[in-house]
């Protein structure tokens, strides 16, 4: 087993695409960061994603924030020769109704407004774009520009630039508490017992940073949901080109969000979060079957897209834990005593962030690198913890 | 790196401390993960806690082998065939 260190700069608890983030960017700021994984990097929240990098149906306020963390991807892809898959495949906002026409063309208005590429396709339009979505649909949305990445490939291509940076980063190591000495972080205890001191910790645990913040007397307003996805069959490339997303919450799932991708492998990708499903807290340390309702559910979602894909042999199925927070949107700034930080609350949608995240975060606990122009201002503004420590005084 | 004894279905095994237990299992059970068409022995899938594959019972859960790490006295049952004879 790997001897841990005694004490370290900084210290960054989870090494999903958030935590390596904020590593790669302190290591790139000239902290040496040690960053602390419990299981395997990437093993969890992360490599469950379908990770679009996209600003499509974001909402408005965080625009600027997620453009500029696009523009960060694709140019971690052309700096380290893209390893990881980054492809521009473009996202469909596919339509059924009329409620959802009036939503798509507000969307599409408003970024448009903001300076996004996206547009409006009637159904003869779509059809030249996505040729196999031939369900029964009015029209879609256009985000030309959204992107995907190999979650794997992408986690591990950050992991190696923030060790070739300076970083330390480690697996199999998990964190069971912080160490606060006179109102000032001091460390992370192991579940070994062992201790390891630092002047500043980051916790970027998404689902588990709550349980780890909470021992040092920190809650955090983050709550596991539990969401699955489907995998079928390699097919041809090309039987989806784009990344085909319901307009807002109107899926055809339940609720909640739904993205269908073709995989680099071939593989047909289905995510959706239907309704919140109620899990107990340690659901996500177990091994969970996805529930057969949304199996049967999203296969008829599928087919009723793309009628041709009806008889593709499923391959598997999977069930991942994202952190919720009240309001949809990440924490990451300080929190609780002096030298905390935390950078969590992924909303189902933290690989498109992650980047940036690292960035702003590592400008606030260095004060080097930080988001250019008004952006680290505009994230501290958007994703400060204490927000919700205000709405509770 | 000490020696721990661990419990691999119902027989005593001895190992290093802190082993992926994928690793003891490909040694001392390799019939723990088989292809469903031939029934032939197969070794790790992800490797990472993603696919699944290698789940085993340990300590009376279903727990992802690739994750766990041996330690004194656990107890895994793979619940195979061949482990019962």
């Amino acid at each position: 087993m790997t001897t841990l260190p005694q004490s370290a700069e900084v210290i960054v608890v989870g090494g999903g695409i958030v935590g390596l983030s904020v590593a790669l960017a302190l290591a790139e700021a000239g902290a040496k960061p040690l960053l602390l994984e419990a299981k395997s990097f990437g093993g969890a929240v992360t490599g469950g994603s379908l990770a679009a990098i996209g600003t499509h149906m974001h909402g408005l306020t965080e625009y600027g924030v997620m453009a500029h963390s696009c523009d960060l991807w694709r140019a971690f892809a052309e700096r380290t020769g893209n390893p990881f898959e980054h492809t521009a495949q473009g996202q469909v906002g596919f339509i059924l109704d009329a409620e959802g026409m009036e939503s798509g063309e507000g969307w599409v208005a408003e970024e448009r407004a903001l300076g996004a590429p996206c547009r409006m396709l009637t159904p003869a339009e779509l059809a030249g774009v996505e040729p196999r979505l031939t369900g029964p649909v009015m029209g879609a949305t256009f985000a030309p520009d959204t992107a995907t990445v190999n979650p794997f490939l992408a986690a591990r291509a950050v992991l190696a630039e923030a060790r070739a940076a300076g970083a330390v980063a480690l697996d199999h190591a998990p964190v069971a508490g912080l160490l606060v000495e006179a109102g000032h972080i001091a460390g992370v205890r192991m579940a070994d017992g062992a201790e390891i001191r630092a002047g500043q910790v980051v916790l970027a645990s998404g689902p588990w940073s709550q349980e780890i913040s909470a021992g040092a007397g920190v809650s955090l307003p983050l709550v596991p949901r539990q969401a699955q996805c489907l995998a079928a069959l390699r097919q041809p490339a090309g039987t989806i080109r784009c990344i085909v997303s319901a307009v807002e919450s109107r899926g055809g799932v339940a609720s909640g969000y739904t993205q269908i991708q073709q995989a680099g492998s071939g593989q047909i990708l289905f995510n959706t979060v239907v309704d919140f499903i109620e899990t107990p807290p340690e659901a996500k340390d177990t091994v969970r079957e996805v529930p057969s309702g949304f199996v049967l559910t999203s296969i008829d979602t599928l087919a009723m897209l793309f009628p041709s894909l009806a008889d593709i042999p499923l391959l598997r199925s999977w069930v991942r834990f994202e952190a919720v927070s009240p309001d949809a949107r990440f924490l990451a700034g300080p929190v609780g005593p002096e030298g905390l930080w935390v950078c969590a609350g992924d909303n189902g949608s933290g690989y498109c962030r992650s980047l940036m995240l690292g960035r702003f975060l590592a400008g606030e606990i260095t004060g080097g690198t930080p988001l250019p122009g008004a952006l680290q201002a505009d994230a501290r503004a958007l994703y400060a913890p204490r927000r919700f420590a205000q709405e509770a005084a | 790196m000490s020696e721990v004894e661990i419990l691999l279905d119902g027989a005593p095994v001895t190992c290093a401390e802190g082993l992926p237990l994928t690793e003891v299992l490909m040694a001392r059970a390799p019939f723990w993960r088989q292809s469903p068409r031939h029934g032939a022995n197969r070794g790790m899938f992800c490797g990472m806690g993603l696919c699944f594959e290698c789940v085993v019972e340990v300590d009376g859960a279903w727990s992802r082998a690739c994750l766990v790490r041996t330690r004194a006295g656990m107890t895994v049952r793979t619940d195979q065939p061949e482990a019962r004879r």
